[in-house]
């Protein structure tokens, strides 16, 4: 077998052992809630004998086990019960407000890559002047302000005192899409500069390692132009590790709109979250939790592929 | 500012000690002194611009946003101390023993941190507070558990490095037991990787804390506590806009003074 093949196996098989572990630990964790799941979906007045029905419908009278095979039969379907709060199928409920979330994550994205690598590159090459020095400051600085709280500034500048959008008036990408993008570019402001800056300070010092080493050294006495050393050579590599924490951001991005989407009023995925916890919806809850961690770890899967595409020495290891 | 050795500290490092002692200072102070009683509301001043009397002006229930800034910062900091304390006491137990020791045990140990710390820590948080229930006491147990893996990765690979080094051997031969070495001689050489951790650690659970209570599963009303506050501060946006400035700056100020310090401590053991 192929080296490549084997460690793409090898990184398959730990996929799969991980959504399962997820998946059980997202069951089992919601079992240990005091409280009669029949008696809370039927209400106190509820008799005996409905009772027993209701549990003989829902299972509840089976082992854990089997009653986790059979939610994870029923998650595989996309079926993840009914939400006790909009009194609605949770799957529907869920596709409803994921649209929202993924643009603002993909907004925050675009914009952590557009700025930053520029402002990156820019910096190193100015390694120690003015310019460094301040970009290195403010990117500490940037990197402190929490998102929900730069939420709440780009509200009060750009929505209150510029009237660059106003407050609270999601619009729906359906009705007006070049409206909704728009009014999403703020929340994924709030998102992605702590991380732009983050990203900034990382490409920077990846950069400065990689200008010391020696086929940069030889490329520069065979008379090259530092500019296209760095493009040609430098960049190519300096983006290797930057690749990675990248992809570990996006959980971090999916994590972080859980508090901007609160600043913003926005019908996603996290608000859905939070008041699911507060109402103590817990079919909600749970396939919220099971969606985002099986995100997350595709996520860290795929990262893994690209990295050994890119960085044939990892394979080795 | 001049080192015992003459050289001079970074300009990022001095910096971050000024902003913490600042902040600490107010915080400090906030334990004996506030200007006002934080909690006192005065209806017949609501929503006043700062002035003279109100530095940093009133909130919605004419509650004066200063003391309670130093009040609520107060809150933050002890949640914040209790948490990175059972992280980090845990964690360091669980990094010595498994990087001390090796052997399967420390294999499944990591694979399981690794799956741990790949999850955005909030995220974990928001489901044991939606099982457990929200509160003070119940965010410090489940972040102070979330933190464990952090810490515990951190110490354990200073001691697979460590163990093997000449001064430990020593011990080993002049018969002192395995956990006075992990305890005695090996975890205070730890202190180059342990203390950056501590205070990146602290302002990590500075913004968890924060975040939980802004989405109003922290700290319960009317307690006060920088999330908490900007999470009122919301609301009350248009008509107090003041609100939200000075919780968030304490937050942003307090996360910046200590990783300019933890950046410079770095930086200076290379």
């Amino acid at each position: 077998m192929k080296v490549w093949m084997k460690y793409t196996v090898k990184k398959f098989i730990s996929l799969v052992i991980s959504l399962l572990f997820t998946s059980i630990v997202t069951f089992t964790a919601f079992q240990v809630i005091p409280g009669d799941g029949a008696l809370s979906a039927l209400g106190m007045d509820a008799t005996e004998k409905q009772l027993e029905e209701y549990r003989e419908e829902m299972g509840l009278n089976k082992s854990l086990p089997i009653r986790y095979i059979n939610w994870l039969k029923d998650a595989l379907k996309g079926d993840f019960g009914y939400s006790s709060q909009y009194q609605m199928k949770v799957s529907a409920l869920i596709s409803g407000r994921l649209n929202v979330t993924l643009w603002l994550a993909v907004l925050s994205f675009l914009l952590i890559i557009v700025v930053s690598i520029p402002i990156g590159i820019l910096s190193a090459r100015q390694n120690d002047g003015t310019l460094d020095v301040l970009i290195t400051l403010l990117t500490q600085v940037f990197m402190s302000v929490p998102p929900f709280f730069l939420g709440l500034l780009i509200t009060l500048i750009f929505g209150i005192i510029l009237k660059w959008f106003t407050p609270g008036n999601y619009i729906d990408p359906g009705e007006n899409f070049r409206m909704f993008i728009r009014f999403m570019m703020f929340p994924a402001i709030a998102v992605a500069v702590p991380k732009t800056a983050m990203t900034i300070k990382f490409l920077r010092s990846s950069l400065l390692r990689e200008m010391e080493l020696d086929y940069v050294r030889t490329a520069r006495s065979k008379g090259m132009a530092n500019i296209s050393i760095l493009f040609r050579h430098i960049l190519k590599n300096a983006l290797i590790p930057v690749i990675t924490i990248l992809a570990m951001m996006l959980a971090d991005i999916l994590a972080g709109s859980i508090l901007v989407e609160q600043v913003f009023n926005l019908p996603g995925l996290g608000r859905l979250l939070v008041s699911s916890i507060a109402n103590r919806d817990y079919a909600v809850v749970q396939a919220i939790v099971l969606y985002i961690a099986s995100v997350v770890i595709i996520i860290n899967f795929l990262v893994d592929l690209i990295y050994q595409w890119i960085d044939p020495r990892v394979k080795r290891d | 500012m001049i080192k015992p050795n003459g050289n001079t500290y970074s300009f990022n490092y001095v910096l971050g000690l000024s902003i913490t002692s600042l902040v600490l200072l107010i915080v400090l102070i906030g334990f004996f002194y506030t200007p006002y009683d934080p909690n006192k509301m005065n209806v017949a001043l609501k929503n006043s611009p700062p002035s003279l009397r109100h530095l940093l002006g009133t909130d919605n229930f004419g509650r004066d946003i200063l003391s309670r800034v130093m009040k609520g910062a107060g809150t933050t900091y002890i949640i914040a101390v209790a948490i990175v304390f059972i992280g980090a006491s845990l964690g360091t137990i669980v990094g010595a023993f498994t990087g001390y020791f090796g052997g399967w045990l420390d294999e499944v140990i990591m694979r399981l941190n690794d799956v741990l710390t790949s999850f955005p820590s909030i995220l974990l948080a928001l489901v044991f507070v939606s099982i457990f229930g929200p509160g003070s006491y119940n965010i410090i147990f489940a972040l102070g558990v979330l933190f464990i893996p952090s810490y515990a990765r951190v110490v354990r690979s200073e001691f697979v490095v460590l163990k093997e080094r000449d001064f430990v051997k020593n011990a080993e031969l002049m018969g002192a037991g395995s956990l006075r070495i992990m305890f005695v001689h090996i975890l205070p050489n730890t202190k180059r990787v342990l203390i950056p951790a501590l205070l990146i650690g602290f302002n990590n659970a500075v913004l968890a804390e924060a975040g939980l209570s802004f989405l109003g599963l922290g700290v319960q009303p009317p307690e006060a506590s920088l999330g908490r506050m900007l999470a009122e501060a919301q609301s009350y946006l248009l008509d107090s806009p003041w609100y939200a400035i000075a919780p968030g700056l304490m937050i942003t100020l307090t996360v910046l003074g200590f990783s300019l310090i933890s950046g410079g401590l770095e930086n200076e053991q290379g």
